[in-house]
């Protein structure tokens, strides 16, 4: 009571908690709604400062992603130097070795403008630019990794087989342990890796890529994940199945390969 | 009486400008400062204990409609720490700029922790846990802060003892 008693001898400022202390108790008591109501009043008087606070951290935000991409594209700029270096000496090694030129490729935009109402879900039609010359058989990607590969031209429009297709196979190869085997679609989602023997050794979450022994896909296209292996379903083979890494009910954009200076 | 009141709006409005604008930009980590505590402290020693209760009340509803489940809690917790610090300056000399920080830091960590303690149901376990990781490195910050604010101040404070 000693305490207080400075409080005590004076009547307004006692009076005033009182009040005070009355309103922030009734406010804490009051039901959610309320309280939700009383809030969103409270914050339209200075929302309009949360705007400026936000573009605020925004600008340092910027600065600081802009710090980080300068720091990645210096040690990618080092990276890039080090690979052309390593290009030029895998270059001179293969004409050593006589080893045939690798391949190089010229990407052509593709939009897809339908499905084949004849062969729904396994091909697209897309159109590509009017001075694009391509051809059948040419691999088609998009951003995730292989898509298919074109089965027919005209004009500029191309059909495109999808690697959920039963006609559409790839020859691919465990980027880990480079087993090789052919990827074909069985139905449903995922994609089987076949021709994998017993004795091989292939693990799941391993990436499978394109091996380039088919012809037609060139060497090194994510194609997916491999997500089971399951052995004793055939005496000879492993049964393996891929997640593919691209969302064949969500193609959208697409890029043809075609080899430079060829059709 | 008019000019008390605009000073008063004026203040309300810097405070809540500041603590939508600056308090999360010029944060470090967790430790957020908490510039109503230190003006309250200020207003509670300078002017009078009805200012600083006022002020509170206020800025700390203003500052509750972020947690609309806890309105009121912040505003009567800002009351409470006026009239701590309106006791404790009748019962210590807060002249010294050193005691006002200490007076600062002690508020913010009794504040906090009191609003903590409520807001988490009285989970021992968090709050212990917020404790060192929010609490204590706000009131420091806050101390830092007062610092500033209260050796600008000084040669205008004056402690109002009430006869």
């Amino acid at each position: 009571m000693k305490w207080i008693s400075p409080l005590l001898t004076r009547q307004k400022a006692f009076r005033t908690s009182l009040v005070l202390v009355g309103i922030s108790v009734a406010c804490f008591l009051l039901p959610v709604d309320a309280k939700t109501y009383i809030s969103g009043k409270l914050i339209t008087a200075y929302a309009p400062f949360y705007g400026i606070s936000n573009k605020i951290d925004d600008a340092f935000e910027v600065y600081d992603i802009n710090r980080q991409l300068r720091t990645t594209i210096t040690g990618q700029m080092l990276e890039l130097t080090v690979l052309r270096e390593q290009e030029r000496e895998n270059d001179r090694l293969r004409e050593l070795l006589g080893f045939k030129e690798s391949v190089e490729y010229d990407l052509i935009p593709a939009e897809i403008i339908a499905l084949d109402p004849k062969r729904r879900q396994n091909a697209v039609i897309a159109e590509i630019g009017h001075d694009a010359q391509v051809a059948v058989d040419l691999p088609v990607v998009n951003v995730d990794g292989l898509v298919g590969k074109t089965t027919s031209v005209l004009g500029d429009l191309v059909t495109v087989e999808l690697l959920t297709s039963p006609n559409c196979r790839a020859a691919a190869r465990d980027a880990n342990t480079r087993v090789l085997g052919i990827v074909r679609w069985t139905g449903g989602k995922r994609l089987l890796l076949d021709n994998v023997s017993i004795s091989d050794t292939v693990a799941v979450g391993d990436t499978v890529i394109t091996s380039g022994l088919g012809g037609v896909f060139p060497e090194g296209l994510l194609v997916g994940t491999i997500i089971s292996v399951v052995t004793g379903e055939s005496p000879f083979f492993k049964s393996i199945t891929l997640e593919p890494f691209v969302d064949f009910g969500a193609l959208e954009e697409l890029i043809v390969l075609k080899k430079s200076g060829g059709l | 009486m008019a000019r008390n009141v605009l000073f008063f709006i004026g203040l309300l409005f810097c405070v809540v400008v500041f603590q939508a604008l600056l308090a999360d930009i010029i944060s470090i980590g967790l430790a957020r400062p908490d510039i109503i505590l230190v003006l309250l402290v200020w207003l509670t020693l300078t002017k009078d204990l009805t200012w600083g209760m006022s002020f509170g009340f206020a800025a700390g509803l203003f500052e509750d409609s972020h947690s609309p489940q806890l309105l009121g809690l912040g505003a009567l917790l800002k009351i409470a720490s006026a009239l701590a610090v309106f006791l404790i300056s009748h019962r210590v000399r807060t002249d010294s700029l050193v005691i006002r920080i200490a007076v600062v830091a002690g508020v913010v960590i009794l504040h906090d922790l009191i609003y903590f303690l409520v807001a988490f149901s009285f989970d021992a376990r968090l709050d212990a846990m917020i404790l060192v990781n929010i609490i204590i490195p706000s009131a420091l910050y806050t101390s830092i802060i007062a610092a500033g604010v209260l050796y600008l101040s000084d040669k205008r404070l004056t402690l109002r003892f009430e006869s």
